[in-house]
């Protein structure tokens, strides 16, 4: 880590070492209005330094609006914190290479080559005129640890209209962590997956936590929610219904209340596991 | 990691050099490529040194000023607007720029001042430009841009056909029509420092964008988390595009085709990316803008055909071989 901090220093000229920072990021009445109507009504949570916060949520109940909102892309009234910091006010490259953000949408202009698209998270540490190949040896080491994290490494030489659905979910994942910023926000990042790399994805951000990031992700899956998220919040039209541990989130009544359903719930090696079954 | 095709633009280069030499010494007094360069260097006789230098240099660094600042403008846009079919004239501003030239020809204002057309030219295309960059200032998206452009297009494009329907003569609106479609003849070392500052900086405002493209390749919003500014760059690829392309077409005339087709031929070469594919294009417009001029004036008809068509001309074939071969490769 170290080392790191060192490396990014020379590549910035400035002292601030966010592969080993470990922030929080707090919501202090985030109210967000969308065409006059209110999306987001009046919330305030944190993301604590480390964790990783699952979002979750029926369709429409303002989740994708909450991560933009984080990161600058639609207006709101209230205050975002990141560490001691008005997120309002760090500048667009600090915050570029602080908060690492994956959308939902997949829409690629032009069938780049894996390695690219990668390399573009990079972006936020380059100055100036590129025309050329100019990636440093922090760069080039973020990009390939990015890539076998992923599991797209062997990808690399490949244009990016010849990968499957989940081989392309896999590489824009791994641009978000090439960032290598504190604060990952991912918008259902394993949607497009087969179980497999959904475990693999799951994991690997799991990790990314331990070694201090803090992780925002909106999932689906309830189960791979409850199992690998230390927190979940569940919004519903707007308006934060819970905040807590899994256990306390994921209960029949909220399930009943919040998705209108009724789902099977048991436990495996001390883990839950909740299959959605039946309408309420 | 491989570098951005650094034999791609040797080859370019190789290329617009020895074009450059044929374009020298082929004319009504043909040269030897020997005669050529002694005429560059002001060793040969003098009339040699005439024809190279006052003569056919001027056109050839005309042409290469015209591809040039088409092709990057059209890489930009197509950039920007992530969007392959975009092209320098998608804007409106070609074609504010050609009603600016068109109505000095049907006042017949050109009768007091070579420099009155161009000097209108500019004009028209700095307000379209002033009116889009306001836009784009005032936040307008992408889809408002372009709508705003073709509107803007239209217009021009109305108003032009106006002039030529109530024409006073026909020798008017043969000028008219002429003009329209592009031409490098008889242009010399005036037109040339008409429109070199202007391009020059469209040039360099347009390169600063590249990793700026790169970026929106990702589409708008992560491009935003990595640090874009989309509303500056808008501003600054527009700006770019309308200084690239209003001194063009005011000196030359409409040229169409090379801003659409250059980059798209040469973006496979550059891996896609479009910060890399602006300096690529540049050469790649310069290339073609002096082939099809070179064929203009090879061309034995009594009267030399006018560049823009040729430029379409050469440029078709190309471009359809090159859709051809990509759906095959997709079926």
């Amino acid at each position: 880590m170290d080392q790191d901090g060192s490396a990014l220093r020379q590549n910035n000229g400035r002292a601030d070492r966010q592969a080993s920072l470990s922030l929080s990021l707090r919501l202090e009445g985030v109210e967000v209005q969308l065409g006059g109507r209110v999306v987001i009504h009046a919330l305030s949570c944190t993301l604590e330094a480390g964790e990783c916060l699952g979002i979750i949520g029926p369709n429409g109940a303002g989740k994708s609006t909450l991560l933009k909102a984080i990161v600058q892309l639609v207006r709101y009234r209230g205050r975002i914190w990141l560490g001691d910091e008005p997120l309002e006010r760090l500048g667009q490259d600090r915050r570029a290479r602080w908060l690492a953000y994956l959308s939902q949408a997949d829409r690629l202009s032009w069938p780049l080559a894996v390695y690219d698209l990668v390399a573009l998270g990079r972006q936020p540490y380059r100055r100036g005129w590129r025309w050329g190949e100019d990636l440093s040896e922090t760069d080039r080491r973020a990009i390939e640890e990015a890539m076998r994290a992923t599991d797209c490494w062997s990808l690399r030489a490949r244009s990016l209209e010849t990968l499957s659905g989940g081989e392309r979910a896999r590489v824009r994942l791994a641009r978000a962590l090439a960032v290598e910023a504190p604060v990952l926000l991912a918008d259902e990042p394993i949607a497009a997956l087969d179980p497999r790399h959904q475990l693999e994805v799951m994991t690997l951000l799991r990790a990314q936590t331990q070694a201090g990031k803090t992780v925002g992700l909106i999932l689906h899956d309830l189960t791979l929610a409850s199992r690998f998220c230390n927190r979940l919040l569940l919004l519903q039209q707007g308006r934060l219904i819970a905040l807590g541990s899994p256990a306390q989130v994921l209960s029949p009544e909220h399930l009943r209340a919040v998705y209108g359903i009724e789902a099977l719930m048991g436990s495996v090696q001390g883990e839950t596991y909740i299959l959605p079954w039946s309408l309420f | 990691m491989r570098l951005p095709g650094l034999h791609l633009y040797a080859t370019l280069g190789i290329a617009l050099v020895f074009l450059s030499l044929a374009a020298l010494a082929i004319g009504p007094v043909p040269l030897g490529v020997g005669e050529v360069i002694e005429g560059l260097l002001g060793t040969g006789p003098e009339t040699h040194q005439l024809i190279v230098r006052e003569i056919r240099l001027p056109r050839v660094m005309l042409a290469w000023l015209v591809g040039a600042a088409l092709g990057m403008a059209g890489a930009a846009l197509q950039g920007l607007l992530r969007n392959p079919l975009a092209e320098p004239g998608i804007l409106g501003i070609s074609a504010s720029a050609s009603l600016g030239a068109v109505m000095t020809l049907y006042f017949g204002l050109t009768l007091l001042s070579p420099w009155v057309l161009p000097i209108a030219a500019m004009l028209f295309a700095w307000v379209a430009t002033l009116l889009l960059w306001g836009l784009t200032r005032a936040g307008a998206d992408q889809l408002t841009l372009i709508l705003a452009g073709i509107a803007l297009s239209s217009f021009a494009s109305a108003l032009t056909s106006l002039a030529l329907n109530f024409a006073p003569n026909p020798t008017d609106a043969q000028d008219i029509v002429l003009w329209l479609l592009g031409s490098l003849a008889d242009k010399g070392l005036t037109e040339l420092w008409f429109g070199l500052p202007f391009v020059l900086v469209g040039l360099g405002l347009l390169s600063s964008c590249a990793s700026a493209l790169d970026l929106l390749t990702l589409g708008e919003e992560e491009a935003h988390s990595l640090g874009l500014n989309l509303r500056r760059l808008r501003a600054r690829v527009v700006l770019g595009a309308a200084l690239c392309v209003g001194p063009t077409v005011a000196v030359t005339g409409t040229i169409g085709f090379v801003g659409l087709v250059v980059p798209h031929l040469l973006r496979p070469w550059v891996g896609f990316r479009p910060g890399a594919l602006l300096p690529v294009s540049a050469l790649g417009g310069a290339l073609l803008v002096l082939a099809a001029d070179l064929a203009v004036r090879l061309v034995p008809t009594a009267r030399e055909p006018m560049l823009g068509v040729i430029t379409a001309l050469i440029g078709l074939p190309f471009f359809l071989s090159l859709l051809l071969g990509r759906r095959q490769s997709w079926d």
